[in-house]
């Protein structure tokens, strides 16, 4: 038998970590014994009791780790030292785990019959990974963004020819039976299948769907792209036709800002060969009758969650077009505590989508607001710039997003953002949404309280009252607790709305009281 | 609508087994949800770093 | 994405002691980085930065981390590192920081006075929480001697013990004797014999200590005898442990001497004392998880120090006595 002392100092594994290293190498061909103790003068006395000799034994400190080795021959003990080594080396994983493959092939023989990849690589290698994938059989899930509309095209046509789904690029949720790929919340199993350009509007509408007691067969992301006149809606297309085949499914709904009026024609004339109905939500813009023929259309997304809720049999229990009355008192007694100086809406948006609905919300009663993404491009402002009357600012935009992390995780810049626009005097309302869910902060209550409260302070040192509106765009399921995020702000004096629309609706109400009160009673245009 | 030449299964019929490639965190959100997930350690096929340091930041490496 | 650890990382709780030692401003070091913890040292004492799922503890900073269970090795610390802790902040370096201003202070709480159960009841919490250990025990470190030590119906059992769990032998005889004649300087050699024995970060033997320890200063607290030999138990390990093992284990030495320890720790304790054999069950189990043999010689520990404090002799005692 030899033995061999290795002394280790910093070695970064805890304990359950060290007994896997012991055991993985006790088992080691050749092998007599193995054991990993740190360095004290006990079980220094004890290796050395038990035969393990050397001097590196008798310099080991208690911070020190001692690995100790008894093998047959010299040959076993050199393989296991340097196993040893490479398990203990900093970046190491822990004993039993293989290093993970480097590549698509690789990874095929693990899991050779894997059926999707899910792609997030730098948008400049995109299509070569996305291409790789789809030659071998695999859908495609596309996170990557920056990724050219000619590219975009040559994807979806292979992923057409194949019969295979390429969701994105640019896309940021879908619901896969079931599962959630991207950001996206947990939703229950039912009979109402998405088709979306939009991630943030596919989970405003699955999570209302969710809390009507209804729930989604699939939810499928198609990118931010494919509705332009270059890709033609390929993957929308392919979507509304595996739903109108798919079991599961009896209601379908789409939901993406405008199309190109090519895209919009293609795909509404194969939306209206659909036996099952067919729901469009394009956020406020037009579609002409003729387009449209027997589908139905929903201006907003509670409205259209709403809609295919009884599209699939439900009660109609989603949120209602127009505001309870309850609510409407409330915005009117805030609109009453404003002063003379507070006359303009801010909102402050982490989902794109929502900003983008909220402007086609607020047309009709305030009038086209300013953005950095604005519906109307004469409005159009910079994200960095101070805002401007009434404004909606989608803080996921380029221009915040680089070098940062999204605002759904990351609360830094719109929390700076919401400070700003408390120091101005002439901000009536803040409305924000809040997104739960896989990709989003673990807590994004926890991020807000703290602003909303010195936010408020500070409008309240200087005369103003301050009030927030927000949106919560999640379930229970989720893991952030949605219950507890909503009591978490609602405490900090926001008030809750149960969808985007609705928010914006009571921000609008809180900013022009009587004024709009006509028309926020009238209901949904 | 397209002629099916065959019956052939579409991912809304099987079982999901994913290969991630790229940012780790999606396989693990997956992997949380009990889904079978593969790891890709991808690295950029030469230089790139620069994009891949920016892809990184916006989710929040 | 939502495995990644946030810059504002969300504190669950913040251990009474550790509160303490974060208080005020100070400079301290990064002494230990691991998966689920990270070990600093402040000019106060020691704190441990904790993943939630991990327990509470009164030198624990508990920590909300997304779902994914990032490692907190990932946030980039390496030994030596600077932290700094300033306005109930401590700022980790890379960014990183942990306000635990409006974090919930964890601390066992002031309990009203435990009716203890009868010794004969104890006495069947003790054969629970033995049958648990023998089924479900991580032997690695010392819990061969369970079966030994603690003997169960069917009387002393005949077990293999590892290097570790021999070399202890020696020295568990020697406490049990000492406790009992509270012979102080029997009692240091018997705890010298002991202190830094066994694998683990936490070796094997300090965590058995450990356990036995706040056993003992839970007991007489709440018995109100025994409390001479339970300090002086007490009071010697932490003399002996000092610069004989690792600082976390000193730590732990230190905590359980004041009848402080880990909520899953006290939970048991108090399960042995005040709950039936299903309760006992139970939070042995949760003590069991703990680490890798930690939570097994922790349980050690305890039943030995509750075997002691009611009367009990172990396997060795009465070999010795034949």
């Amino acid at each position: 038998m030899i033995t061999r002392v290795i002394v280790k100092k910093a070695t970064y594994r805890d304990s359950i970590s060290l007994m896997k290293i012991s055991n993985t190498i006790s088992k080691l061909p050749g092998i007599a014994q193995a054991a990993v103790v740190m360095g004290t003068e006990l079980n220094r006395r004890v290796l050395s009791e038990a035969g393990f000799a050397g001097a590196a034994i008798g310099r080991a400190a208690s911070v020190d780790m001692i690995v100790a080795i008894e093998a047959k021959d010299a040959m076993s003990l050199v393989t296991a030292s340097t196993e040893v080594d490479r398990l203990l080396s900093p970046g190491e994983r822990p004993a039993g785990e293989k290093a993970p493959p480097a590549s698509l092939e690789e990874a095929l023989e693990v899991l050779p019959d894997a059926n999707l990849a899910v792609i997030s690589v730098p948008g400049q290698f995109a299509k070569r990974e996305a291409m790789q994938a789809l030659a071998r059989g695999l859908n495609v899930f596309l996170f990557s963004s920056n990724v050219s509309r000619e590219e975009e095209v040559e994807l979806k046509r292979r992923a057409k020819d194949k019969g295979l789904l390429l969701m994105g690029p640019d896309c940021g949720t879908s619901i896969i039976n079931h599962k959630v790929l991207g950001f996206g919340n947990a939703i229950r199993a039912g009979t109402i299948g998405l088709v979306s350009a939009s991630g943030t509007g596919a989970q405003e509408v699955t999570t209302l769907i969710h809390k009507a007691g209804l729930g989604i067969s699939q939810a499928i992301g198609t990118g931010g792209g494919d509705l332009s006149e270059q890709v033609g809606g390929i993957t929308t297309i392919q979507g509304i036709e595996l739903l109108e085949a798919d079991d599961q499914t009896d209601v379908i709904v789409l939901i993406s800002k405008p199309p190109a009026p090519s895209t919009m024609r293609k795909v509404l004339e194969v939306a209206r060969r659909c036996r099952k109905p067919v729901l469009v939500n394009f956020l406020g813009g037009y579609v002409s009758p003729r387009l449209l023929g027997k589908l139905r259309a929903a201006n907003t997304l509670d409205d259209a969650a709403g809609l295919a809720c009884e599209l699939a049999g439900g009660k109609r229990r989603a949120p209602a077009d127009t505001l309870p009355e309850a609510t409407i008192s409330t915005a009117f007694a805030e609109n009453k505590k404003l002063a003379k100086s507070q006359k303009y809406l801010r909102g402050l948006f982490a989902g794109g989508t929502l900003c983008y609905e909220s402007q086609s919300v607020l047309r009709p009663l305030l009038g086209d607001v300013y953005s950095n993404a604005p519906i109307n491009s004469d409005y159009k402002i910079l994200g960095e710039a101070p805002s401007k009357k009434h404004a909606c600012i989608d803080m996921g935009a380029e221009e915040f997003v680089e070098g940062r992390a999204h605002p759904m995780m990351d609360f830094g810049l719109r929390n700076l953002r919401i400070l700003q626009e408390a120091r101005d005097p002439e901000t009536a309302v803040i409305l924000i949404d809040v997104e739960l869910g896989y990709g989003s902060n673990a807590d994004p209550a926890g991020q807000l309280v703290p602003v909303i409260q010195k936010a408020k302070r500070l409008a309240e040192k200087a005369g103003r009252n301050l009030p927030f509106v927000a949106s919560v765009v999640g379930t229970e399921g989720d893991f952030q607790g949605l219950a507890r995020q909503e009591k978490a702000l609602s405490d900090a004096g926001a008030l809750i709305s149960p969808s985007n629309a609705q928010a914006t609706k009571v921000s609008a109400l809180i900013t022009s009281g009587g004024s709009i009160e006509a028309k926020i009673r009238e209901g949904p245009n | 609508m397209p002629k099916k030449s065959k019956e052939e299964k579409t991912i809304l019929s099987q079982k999901l087994r994913v290969v991630s490639i790229g940012i780790s965190t999606f396989a693990d959100d997956l992997r949380s949800q009990g889904v079978e997930v593969v790891g890709v350690d991808w690295k950029p096929p030469a230089g790139g770093d620069v994009e891949m340091s920016r892809l990184l930041e916006r989710l929040g490496s | 994405m939502s495995a990644q650890i946030p810059k504002s990382i969300p504190v669950a709780s913040v251990g009474f002691t550790a509160y303490s030692r974060l208080a005020g401003s100070g400079t301290g070091s990064v002494v230990g980085v691991y998966d689920r913890a990270i070990n600093m040292v402040l000019p106060r004492g020691l704190v441990c930065l904790v993943a939630e799922e991990v327990e509470r503890g009164p030198i624990n900073m508990t920590v909300r981390l997304p779902a994914g269970r990032p490692s907190l090795s990932s946030l980039g610390l390496q030994i030596g590192d600077k932290v700094r802790v300033h306005h109930l902040t401590l700022e980790l370096g890379h960014g990183h920081r942990a306000s635990f201003g409006s974090a919930k202070i964890y601390s066992p709480g002031q309990r009203p006075k435990l009716d203890l159960l009868e010794k004969d009841e104890i006495a069947a919490n003790l054969q629970a929480m033995r049958s648990v250990v023998l089924g479900r025990g991580n032997m690695g470190g010392l819990g061969g001697l369970m079966a030994l030590l603690l003997p169960g119906a069917e009387g002393p059992a005949a077990v293999k013990l590892n290097m570790f769990a021999s070399a202890a032998l020696f020295g568990m005889a020697s406490l049990e004797q000492a406790f009992h004649s509270e012979d102080a300087r029997l009692l240091g050699e018997a705890i010298r014999g002991l202190i830094g024995l066994g694998p683990g970060l936490t070796p094997s033997a300090d965590d058995m200590l450990a356990g036995l320890v706040l056993m003992c200063m839970i007991y007489s607290k709440e018995a109100g005898h025994l409390r001479r030999a339970s300090e002086l138990v007490a009071r010697t390990t932490v003399a002996e442990a000092h610069g004989r093992t690792t600082i976390i284990s000193e730590e732990y030495l230190g905590q359980a001497a004041l009848g402080r320890g880990n909520e899953r720790a006290l939970r048991l304790c108090e399960a042995l004392l005040t709950g039936g054999r299903e309760s006992v069950a139970r939070e042995t189990k949760r003590v069991l998880a703990i680490g890798a043999t930690s939570g097994t010689d922790t349980v050690l520990g305890i039943s030995l120090g509750l075997m002691f404090c009611t009367g009990g002799r172990s396997g060795l005692a009465r070999r010795d006595s034949g």
